[in-house]
Order: structure tokens, then sequence, then C-alpha cells
């Protein structure tokens, strides 16, 4: 039983962990929480839905995907140039992105509940049977394939972003734009990447969100505050620790779940939380703590 | 040019107001609704005829949370008033609907009230399917006198829980969610052979822990097991742990009474937990769950207040269909029509149709045996204001098309 | 005026004294909170249930209410001030969660999500509620221009730059944290006044977010601003019943518009529509002399 508890847990850690991932980038680079990012993932899995209810057979799963995540890179850069990009060149504080984001993320949702809430949408199976069994534990297809597409994504974003020039350039705005500018990178363009590379982790988060509940406006926002906790726990400007905490997170919530019921949740992780960040704020492997005044 | 801006922006706001006041007029009953030419957008104006029309309020949630279910009720009961207009109105005079979203919210829906009350002058009002706004009107609409017929299937909304007395303005006209509840589950004990049971609801949501709370009652009052009580809240997006939980105590059947989008994740979970049992559902099993489920449905049963196939209930669902375009036939539409249906056969015994305290001796001592779309009969009990238990419900299930398929109806007389 | 005018006018009210409880926190303070809604369900919870199991009457209660409030903000507040701001933030939403799944624990005496009903009528609560109101709003305007307020003002400011100058930071976030606090632990009490049902999902974080934007709307730094965003923005919706844009009707889109503008007027004008301008008696004073002023001039030159 508890490892059947174990694996759930993995497998729920691995959903956050794509989201986390999606957040911890802007994070890290831009400082300020982005709420929109749950936004995004909404809208993204309704947008992947109607695609592939546009053709009269389903097309194969990952062309939904890839649609999914263009879909999320072009809402990102919307959205920052919309919301974000004149109160950056302003360089008013932190506030303003963290406000200009919760009601981007509000927009997006109330947009997609007067538009579609009226019907319910989910994506048709793509698997035979929803679960296989191995030595007696059973695993589900549907997690088992998102925590495989994160491992892939993430391993592949942890090496570009510590092996490759761009991933050094990103490195380098996360630390101070100004000096990178100095050092001949084009600090603007790489935030643009940064939020490319967020819009498309929310668009394939979106998809796989989608197709393993069904397709709401609600969807990514219910996602979000665990997905900020998971980046947040797992420490600013770490990628690896924002995966790590994720799944831990998975497995705390499954275990608690068994044990004390749904409602333990909420106080268990407020408690977490004010302990966790009282005593470590940097996270688990996480750089920057303080606030910079 | 930041001046000009927010002089702009002020201006907009504004102009928005005032078109917001003119327009307000338009807020009056929909052009539909009305037989006459005279009754027009002011609502205040008296009809061609010499009849004044009668106003009544109609409070759904049109864009909240349960807009699923809200908006095909409303539609509903617009659809009802539309046809007894042109049949002669109530003798002789119009019914005019006022239509207002209460969004799922206690203090929008108190507003509104007072809205309907005060500026637009009803003088009865159709109710939404639930329990958290219409709790807010036990006691305005008896200081207001205005009768509120609805679906808030909750009991606390029409019995007061501390005195066991109807509260004597609010009626309901469909079993409330205790009478649903216990016929589920005398039809899981008797017809299933169910001995043991847990249940998987959303303990956040007024309707799943109103349905329930009656259901295991009912078990444990028969001598069936409660195995266990598993919950979930709004922010759980997966309930794989409470699933398993259940699935290793393999209890006979399980109950999930949450809306559409829960019910979903609840049954594939249990599904993929390795639970083979028998899943009992409440009234909002309804199609789209067939479609959104990744697992096979087996071994499903839940109630429905009506047959979607055959009788008025079809015909108003077709139609509805039609003109709003939603995919799936709703039984809310027949909610609508039922709530306007009790009111109108008490307006018609009434000699003044428009005063609220008559209206009410009436609703609550002469309903008897109206029509709903359904082909059950209604009539009201006066001393809980809610359908005597010969009003039943049917125990559904999907059939091998997935296909919703009435099995029996079942009142809890028997 | 009718009933119907009086609840608008209550429901403006709520809501001018819960933005001006969050006025106190962000633009006095610098604290960005989304769980001051928690703080107006728990007493608003306490409060009724210890008046109709107690049979004490709801003004004696509202101490016990209100008094808890700030008893929990301090114990919250003491890790919880040490965090940076966004931490912060989070931390309040969790807070907010916590706080709705321990009503739903506690179902046998708060009746959970169904709802605490029957709460009794109160004569006269408009200008109960009015009167509260204006005690807020002149309490915070006070208190924005008392030494308090200087001191929290050069906290938002500069908070290394304030604790050089002898401002005890710590201390000075955690007495306005409770302020705050107290302030919405009010609302809390008026909103169950004029719904006379209160439910867990009525005090959820979205009410939190919709106090921020009104905030942010009339201007950071402005209690007017915020006050009469609050009033108007809050009460719009009912005027816009009715009208169609494009056959969508508008109040379904009402927060559509409220978050467009909002990120209008933080894009354009980021100190929001009335920015650091305040009302007072020097402006309207000031008014009048300008007026006086210019006729004496003009006679003078023709």
């Amino acid at each position: 039983m508890s490892v059947q508890l174990l694996v759930s847990g993995i497998s729920l850690g691995a959903v956050y962990a794509l989201i986390a991932v999606g957040f911890a980038i802007v994070f890290s680079i831009l400082k300020f929480s982005n709420f929109a990012h749950g936004g995004m993932i909404s809208a993204c899995a309704f947008m992947g839905f109607f695609f592939q209810r546009m053709f009269s057979s389903p097309p194969p799963f990952l062309i939904t995907v890839l649609f999914s995540a263009l879909c999320g890179v072009v809402l990102s850069l919307l959205i920052d140039t919309a919301a974000y990009r004149r109160i950056r060149a302003k360089q008013a504080p932190n506030i303003y992105y963290f406000l200009a984001s919760i009601t981007v993320a509000i927009l997006i949702e109330q947009v997609l509940t007067v538009f579609f809430g009226k019907n319910l949408y989910g994506y048709p199976n793509i698997f035979k049977s929803t679960t296989f069994t191995i030595g007696g534990i059973r695993f589900s297809s549907m997690d088992t394939l998102i925590l495989i597409i994160s491992l892939v994504i993430l391993s592949v974003l942890i090496y570009v972003i510590n092996r490759t020039r761009i991933g050094l350039a990103i490195r380098a705005v996360a630390i101070n734009p100004a000096t990178s500018r100095l050092m001949g990178i084009n600090s603007d363009r790489t935030i643009l990447l940064v939020f490319v590379i967020a819009g498309a982790l929310a668009g394939v988060s979106g998809v796989l969100l989608g197709a393993k509940y069904s397709v709401y406006p609600t969807l990514g926002s219910s996602m979000m505050m665990k997905g900020f906790l998971a980046s947040v726990i797992g420490g600013l400007g770490s990628l690896g620790g924002a995966i790590a905490a994720a799944i831990a997170l998975g497995m705390i919530e499954i275990i608690l779940t068994y044990f004390f019921g749904a409602l333990s949740i909420p106080v268990f992780l407020f408690g977490i939380m004010l302990v966790f960040l009282a005593v470590r704020p940097e996270g688990i492997s996480g750089k920057f703590a303080k606030d910079k005044v | 040019m930041k001046k000009t801006l927010t002089l702009c922006l002020i201006t907009m706001v504004l102009s928005i107001s005032i078109m917001g006041c003119a327009g307000e007029k338009d807020a009056g009953p929909e052009k539909q609704q009305n037989g006459t030419e005279g009754s027009v957008a002011d609502g205040k104006e008296e009809n061609a005829g010499s009849e004044e029309p009668i106003r009544v309020g109609c409070i759904q949630d049109t864009s909240g949370g349960a807009s699923l279910a809200g908006q095909p009720n409303q539609w509903g009961a617009e659809y009802a008033v539309k046809v007894i207009n042109e049949n002669g109105g109530i003798h002789g005079r119009m019914i005019e609907l006022y239509s207002r979203d209460c969004q799922n919210d206690a203090e929008v829906g108190v507003t509104c009230y007072r809205e309907l009350v005060d500026e637009v002058g009803v003088c009865a009002i159709i109710g939404p399917p639930l329990s958290n706004p219409a709790s807010a009107w036990v006691e305005l609409s008896e200081e207001d006198q205005i009768p509120i017929v609805g679906h808030f299937m909750d009991e606390v909304c029409t019995t007061d829980p501390d005195t066991g007395e109807a509260y004597p303005y609010m009626f309901l006209a469909e079993p409330s969610c205790s009478v649903q509840s216990r016929i589920l589950a005398s039809y899981a004990m008797e017809n299933l052979d169910v001995k043991s049971v847990a249940t998987l609801f959303n303990s956040s949501n007024a309707y799943a822990a109103a349905h329930e709370a009656p259901f295991i009652d009912y078990i444990e009052s028969n001598g069936g097991q409660v195995l266990a009580r598993e919950t979930f809240t709004w922010t759980d997006t997966d309930y794989t742990a409470q699933a398993q939980k259940i699935a290793s105590l393999n209890p006979d059947a399980v109950l999930l009474c949450d809306y559409c989008n829960q019910m979903v994740t609840s049954y594939d979970n249990l599904r993929d937990a390795g639970y083979k049992g028998i899943i009992l559902g409440a009234n909002t099993m309804y199609p789209p769950f067939n479609e959104l489920v990744k697992n096979d449905i087996e071994e499903c049963y839940f109630v429905q207040n009506y047959d979607l196939n055959n009788g008025k209930i079809a015909e108003l669902v077709g139609i509805q269909q039609k003109e709003t375009g939603t995919d799936y036939p709703t039984s809310n539409v027949g909610f609508g029509w039922d709530a306007v249906q009790v009111l109108a056969n008490a307006m018609m015994q009434a000699s003044d149709p428009a005063n609220g305290q008559e209206v009410r001796d009436i609703l609550e001592a002469d309903t008897r045996e109206v029509e709903s779309c359904g082909g059950s009969k209604i009539t009201i009990d006066p001393a809980t204001h809610r359908p005597t238990l010969d009003m039943g419900i049917y125990i559904a299930t999907y059939d091998e098309n997935k296909q919703v398929k009435c099995l029996e109806y079942i009142t809890l007389e028997q | 005026m009718s009933n119907y005018q009086l609840s608008l006018v209550m429901l403006a009210c709520i809501s001018i004294i819960t933005v001006s409880g969050v006025f106190t926190m962000t633009s006095l303070a610098g604290m960005f909170s989304l769980g001051q809604a928690a703080y107006m369900s728990i007493c608003a919870y306490l409060t009724f249930c210890l008046a109709r199991y107690l049979g004490l009457p709801v003004w004696i209660t509202a101490v016990a209410g209100v008094g808890t409030s700030v008893l929990v903000a301090w114990i919250i507040s003491l890790p919880a001030l040490k965090l940076r701001r966004d931490y912060f933030s989070l931390l309040s939403v969790g807070f907010g969660q916590m706080v709705s799944a321990i009503v739903i624990l506690l179902g046998d005496f708060t009746n959970a999500s169904i709802g605490f009903s029957k709460i009794p009528k109160v004569k006269h609560l408009v200008w109960i509620i009015l009167g509260i109101t204006a005690f807020i709003v002149f309490m915070v305007r006070n208190l924005k221009y008392s030494r308090f307020g200087r001191m929290c003002i050069a906290l938002k400011t500069d908070e290394i730059a304030a604790g050089s100058f002898g401002i005890d930071v710590y201390r000075l976030k955690v007495k306005i944290y409770m302020l705050a606090s107290a302030i919405a632990a009010m609302g809390g009490i008026c909103y169950g006044l004029r719904n006379r049902v209160i439910s867990p999902d009525a005090f959820d974080w979205s009410l939190s977010a919709e106090m921020q934007i009104l905030l942010f709307f009339g201007g950071t730094n402005s209690l007017t601003g915020s006050v009469i965003s609050a009033a108007v923005l809050k009460v719009l919706p009912e005027f816009l019943k009715g009208v169609k844009v494009f056959g969508i009707s508008l109040q379904d889109c009402k927060t559509i518009i409220y978050c467009v503008l909002i990120i209008v007027v933080i894009n354009f004008r980021t100190e929001g529509i009335l920015g650091e301008r305040e009302l007072d008696t020097k402006l309207l004073g000031s008014l009048f002399r300008k007026k006086a002023d210019g006729s004496r001039r003009d006679g003078h030159e023709g």
C-alpha cells in the first residue's frame, strides 16, 4: 500500500513539477511571481482542445502538445507586451508586477468563463486502458506520460540553462540585467526568451492537465498555489530545487490525505510553509533570500 | 498626456454608468414574454389592455460556478412564462418575468432580491437550484411577503432546522436532497444488495454535503456499514489518495455527489485505484459525464429527476438545445418549467395574483397534482413546503452505448 | 430611500471598510496580503456563532470576534513578517485557505459549506454601518497624518533607512498588520449583518484580490482614491445590469472590464487614478481662495 501511495505521490509531483518550473523560470529572472501562468495553462488547455476537435479524427497527441506550446508562447509574449513591459521600463517596484500578474490571471479566467463556461469539455482518450500494472503496483497511464514528458522537458531545460550560451545569458540576466548589458548580452531579448520558455511550458502543462482531468476555466489557477509553493520551497534560481520540492509536495499531499483527510492539507501546508520559510528562506537550494533594498 | 488619459478613463467610466442607467430600463421583461404590445421596455407602464401585468422575479446563477445549471433553469422559467402568456396568462393578465444573476453568491443574491422587490416590485420570485443564496432569503421573504418557489434542494431552505417549522414563504418544487439520497440508498440496499458503503465528496460544496449526510443516515439506520467518508475541497484536483483508501476498504458501493467536473475526476480516480464495485451518483451524473470519464462506465447508478427522452421534458430540452446551442440536455430546463407551473397554479386560484400573502396561502394549502414536465404530479405538503412523498425520482444508469437509461421510478412511500 | 438603495449603500460601505483595512497595510506599510478575507471570516463566524449559542447580543460578541482576529493576526505576524514580501503574500493565501478548511472542519458549529444563516435582523442597520465606515475612514486618515503614519510611510519607502532612524521596523509592521486585521474583522461583521448568511466560500482569496484591485485602481497612496474606487466599482455593476455589448451582458463581463482597466491604469498611470492626491480641507480651502484671488486679479487688471 505504501509503495502504491509513493508512486501516486510521485506522479502527482510530476504534474506540480511542470508547473513549478514554468513559474520558477520567470521568478528567477524577473523576481516576481507570475500568477498569470495559471491563466495561461487554462487558456492553452482550451486552445489545444479546440485545435484537436477541428479535425475529423483526432491528430496524434504530440501534435496537439506542440500546437498548444506554440499558443502558450504567443500568449506569454502578448501578456508581457500588454502588462509587464511598461512596468519593466519604468522600473516600478515589484508590487506592480505582482498585481498585474494577478489581474491578468483573473482576466483570462473570466474570459474563459464568459465565453466557454457553458459547457464542459474533455480531451478524448489517448490510451486504451487508463492503468497498467507492474509487479502489483498500479500505474496510471496518463500520470506516467506526464512524468516522462516532464522529465524530458526539464532535463532539456536544465541542459540549456547550464551548458549553453543562451543559458549563460539567462543566468547572467537573472543576477543583474544592467551589468549583463555591459557584458554584451541583450537583456531585453533574454527576458523575452524567458517568457517564451515559460509560455511553452504553460502550453505543455495545459494540454497534459486537460487530458488528465477535463478542460474548464479554473484548471490552471487551482494548480497555481501548489506550483508556486513548490518553486518557492525549491528555491529561487534553482530549477532542480523546484522539481525536487514539487515531487516532495506531491508525496506529502498524498500521504497526508490518506491518513488525515483532505481538510488537513491547507492547515499542514500553511504550517510547513511558515516554518520552512522562516528557517530556510532561500529554499532547498536557492540563492536569493532577502529583499534587495 | 497623463492628465488627458486620466480624464479619458474617468469619462469612460462615467459614460458607461450613464449608459447603464439609461439602459436599465431595458433590464425589464424579455420582449418575447409579452403577448401584448403595450407593455414596453419601461416595465412600469401599463398594458394596452386594461389589466396590469403580474411581475415575477427569477434569480438564477447564470455566470458563476453553477451557471451550467442556472442558464437552462432560467430558460425553462422564461419559456414556461411565454407559454402561459400565449394561453391567456393568469385570467387575462400577462406575466412579466424579470431575470437576475446571483452568481451563486449570497451577497449578490441579497442585492438581486432587494432590487426585484423594491425597485421592480415583483410579487413572487422563482428561485435557483442553490441553497446558499436561498438561505439568505428565508427571513427576508417573510418580511416582505414574497413567495419564493425554487429548486433549492437543501431542507434548511424550506424548514427551520431549529424549530422544524416551514419557512412561510419558501417552497420547493422537487424532492429534497434528503429524499433523493434516501431513495438512492434504499434502491442500493434493496435492489443492488449493498451492505457497506463509502462516500467521496467535496466538503466545501453545500450541494455535496447536503446529499451525503442523509445517505449515510439511511444506510446506518437500516443496518448498513459505512466504511469511509472521504472528502476533498475545491482546491484539490486529484483525489488519488482518497480513492486508494476507499479501494483498499472495498465497500459494496461508493457515493459520489458533486458537480459534474469533480464527479468525473472522482470516478476516474476510483476506477484507476482498482475499485470495481458499484458507484452511486446524485442527479448531477448526467451527460457530459459519460463523455468526460476516461474509464468505462460500469456499475453506475444515479438519480435523475426526469426521463429526458419522454414526455414534455423531452420536447423542452429539444427546443432549449436548439435555441441556445448547448451540447447536452439537462434536467434544469424542467426545473424552471416546474417552478413556474407551481406558482402559476397558485396564482390561477387567487383572487389577486399579485397579493403575496394570498398566493402563499394557496401555495401552502392548495398546490395539488400540478403537472410536472416529467410526468409526475407535484403536491406541496403544508407542513414542510416540499412535495409530498408521492413525488419520486428515477434511478438511471448508463447502457452499453453510454446513453442514459432510466430504470425505475421510485418514491419513498413504498 | 428604498430598501434596495439602502442595501447598495451598505454594500459600498462594507467595500470601503475592507479597502481601508487593506490601505493601511499596503499603502502605509508596503505589505501585500491576499488573506484579509480570512480575518473577515474568523471574526464573522466567531461573533455570530457565539451570539447564537451563548445567547449574547451581537455587539458584545463582536468585541470577542475582533479581539480574536487581532490575536490571530499577532500570532501569524510574528514569524510571517520576517519573510520577504513575495513569501508573505504567498503565506497569506495559504492562511486564507487554512481558515476556510478550519471553518469546514468545525462544521458542527459553523454549518460548514451550507452556510450559517438566520443571522438576526438589526434595525437601522444602514446608520450603524455608515457610522462604522465613517469612524474607520476617519481613523485611517488620521493615522496617515500622524507620527505613526509617517513612520509607516518611511518604512514603506526604505526599510533600512527607516531602521537607521531608530524606527523599530519589525514591531511597526506587526502593529500595522494587527490594525489591518481588526478593520477587516469589522468588515466581516458588517457583511454578516447585511447578508444575514455567511459561508466559507464567501471569504476566499478572490475577495482579498478584489480588495487589492480596488485599492490600486483608486491610488496606492490616496485614501480618497481608494474610498471612491471601492464604493463606485463595487456598486457600478448594479447599474450596468441589462446593458448588452455584442450580445454579451455587461454584468457578466464586469470583472473583465475591471481587469482591463486595472492593467491600463498600472501601465500608464502606475500611481493609480488619484495618485497621491487626497481630499482635504486645505485643498478645498485653496480652491475657494483661488477663485477669490482670480476675481481680485481680474478686477485689478481690468
